[in-house]
C-alpha cells in the first residue's frame, strides 16, 4: 500500500461515507468536495468509495465497490458523479428528515430557501446571492427536520456553465475551480469568504423562476399553493409517513412565502437588499 | 352537465387544511391537486352525496346574489376535480 493511501470519512444526514484515496491528489479531491459537509449523525449504514489517481497528469478513476463509475482525465466529470452518487444515497433511504432539492442562503437572522427541480437555475441564482452578501448554506439540497432546522448539503457550487461563458459571476483567473467543457465547481468562499457552518430555522421559502422575458416580481403566496410547489421538489416523500404532507404543511405554516419571476440578475437587486420587504 | 350526475369522491385521496384552502393528496404520493375556496366548498358537498343539481341548488339559496355565476362555478370546480381524479361524476 502507498504510504500516502488514506480515508476520508464524511457523511450527510444519516448516512456516512468513507472514501479511500489512494493518494494526495485523490485525498485533495474528496476533500475539495466533501470540506464543508456537516457528518453524518445517526449513522445507520456507512458506503464506500475508492478514488484512485495515476501518472504525472493524473488519470483518475472512480470505484464502487468492483464497479468502476468513472476513468479518464477531468476532475470535474469524477467529482460530479461522486458527489450525485452522495447525494443519492443520503436521500435513498432517510426517513427522518424532508429532503428537498433547493438552494438555501442566510443574512440578518432569516434563512431562505429557494426550491426548484434540478436545472431550473438555483445554483445560479444560489451564487448570485452568494456573490451579493449571503451566506451560501447549499445550491442542491436540503433536509428540514419537523422543527423546520435545515442541515443543508454544502457543496461546492455546481453550476452548468464554464468561465468563458456570458453569464459567469466571478472576475479573474482562479486556479482552485474544477471545470470542464459541462460544467463547472466552484467553491464558495471564492463569491463570499464569510462562512459558518450553521443549521439555521427556514424563516422563508422563496420560488424562484427565471424566464428571459419575466416581468420582476415577487408574490406572497398562501400555505396551501406553497406547499404544492413544494411537493414537487420534494425527494424522500415515499419514506415519509402520509408522504410527510402534514409535517411539511406544519413548517410551511410558520414561513414567509414568495414566488419570484426575474429575467436578469440586474433585476435581483431590487428584491434582496436591506430595504426590501424580505428583512422587514 | 347533467343535473341529475352525483360526484363520487376518491377515497384514495387525503386532505390537509389551510385556512381555507386545501391540499388534496393521494395515498401514493404521486399526486397533489391545490383546492381555491370555492373548488374547496364544492369538494366538500361533493362528500354529502349530492346531485350536481342539489350542490348548485344548495350554493343559491347560501349566496342569491352570486346566483348567477354560481352554476359556472360549480361546473368548472366539478371539471377540475374530475380531471384530476380527485371525483367520479355518477349517472345514477
Amino acid at each position: 500500500m502507498n504510504s500516502s493511501h488514506k480515508i476520508y470519512h464524511t457523511g450527510f444526514g444519516d448516512q456516512a461515507f468513507e472514501i479511500d484515496c489512494n493518494n494526495d491528489d485523490a485525498y485533495d479531491l474528496a476533500e475539495f468536495l466533501f470540506e464543508d459537509f456537516p457528518g453524518a449523525r445517526n449513522t445507520q449504514s456507512v458506503k464506500q468509495y475508492d478514488i484512485i489517481s495515476s501518472g504525472p497528469i493524473p488519470m483518475l478513476s472512480l470505484w464502487d465497490d468492483d464497479k468502476r463509475l468513472y476513468f479518464g482525465e477531468s476532475r470535474y466529470k469524477l467529482a460530479y458523479i461522486l458527489i450525485n452518487e452522495v447525494i443519492f444515497h443520503s436521500i435513498n433511504n432517510n426517513d427522518t428528515h424532508h429532503a428537498l432539492h433547493a438552494g438555501c442562503v442566510c443574512k440578518d437572522n432569516r434563512c431562505f430557501i429557494l426550491p426548484g427541480r434540478s436545472g431550473n437555475g438555483k445554483s445560479t441564482l444560489t451564487s448570485w446571492l452568494v456573490l451579493n452578501g449571503f451566506q451560501y448554506l447549499t445550491d442542491e439540497l436540503v433536509f428540514l427536520n419537523s422543527d423546520a432546522e435545515v442541515l443543508p448539503l454544502t457543496r461546492p457550487i455546481s453550476l452548468k456553465i464554464g468561465p468563458d461563458h456570458p453569464s459567469w459571476l466571478l472576475s479573474g483567473e482562479h486556479t482552485n475551480i474544477i471545470s470542464s467543457d459541462t460544467g463547472s465547481m466552484i467553491p464558495h468562499r471564492l463569491l463570499n469568504t464569510e462562512f459558518k457552518q450553521q443549521q439555521p430555522k427556514v424563516t422563508d421559502i422563496i420560488f424562484p423562476l427565471f424566464k428571459p422575458d419575466a416581468k420582476l416580481e415577487l408574490k406572497k403566496i398562501s400555505p396551501a399553493k406553497a406547499s404544492l410547489y413544494l411537493l414537487q421538489s420534494h425527494v424522500n416523500a415515499r419514506n415519509l409517513e402520509g408522504h410527510g404532507v402534514s409535517e411539511m404543511a406544519a413548517i410551511v405554516k410558520q414561513c414567509r412565502l414568495y414566488t419570484l419571476s426575474y429575467s436578469s440578475f440586474n433585476d435581483l437587486t431590487q428584491i434582496f437588499n436591506a430595504e426590501s420587504e424580505l428583512f422587514e | 352537465m347533467n343535473s341529475n350526475i352525483t360526484p363520487k369522491p376518491n377515497p384514495d385521496f387525503i386532505a390537509e387544511q389551510f385556512d381555507d384552502e386545501i391540499l388534496l393528496y393521494n395515498k401514493t404520493g404521486a399526486q397533489a391537486v391545490y383546492l381555491n375556496p370555492p373548488a374547496h366548498t364544492v369538494w366538500l358537498l361533493c362528500n354529502e352525496n349530492l346531485t350536481t343539481g342539489e350542490i348548485i341548488e344548495f350554493l343559491q339559496q347560501q349566496y342569491p346574489e352570486q346566483r348567477e355565476q354560481i352554476r359556472e362555478d360549480v361546473v368548472s370546480a366539478l371539471e377540475m376535480l374530475q380531471e384530476n381524479k380527485v371525483i367520479e361524476l355518477v349517472n345514477e
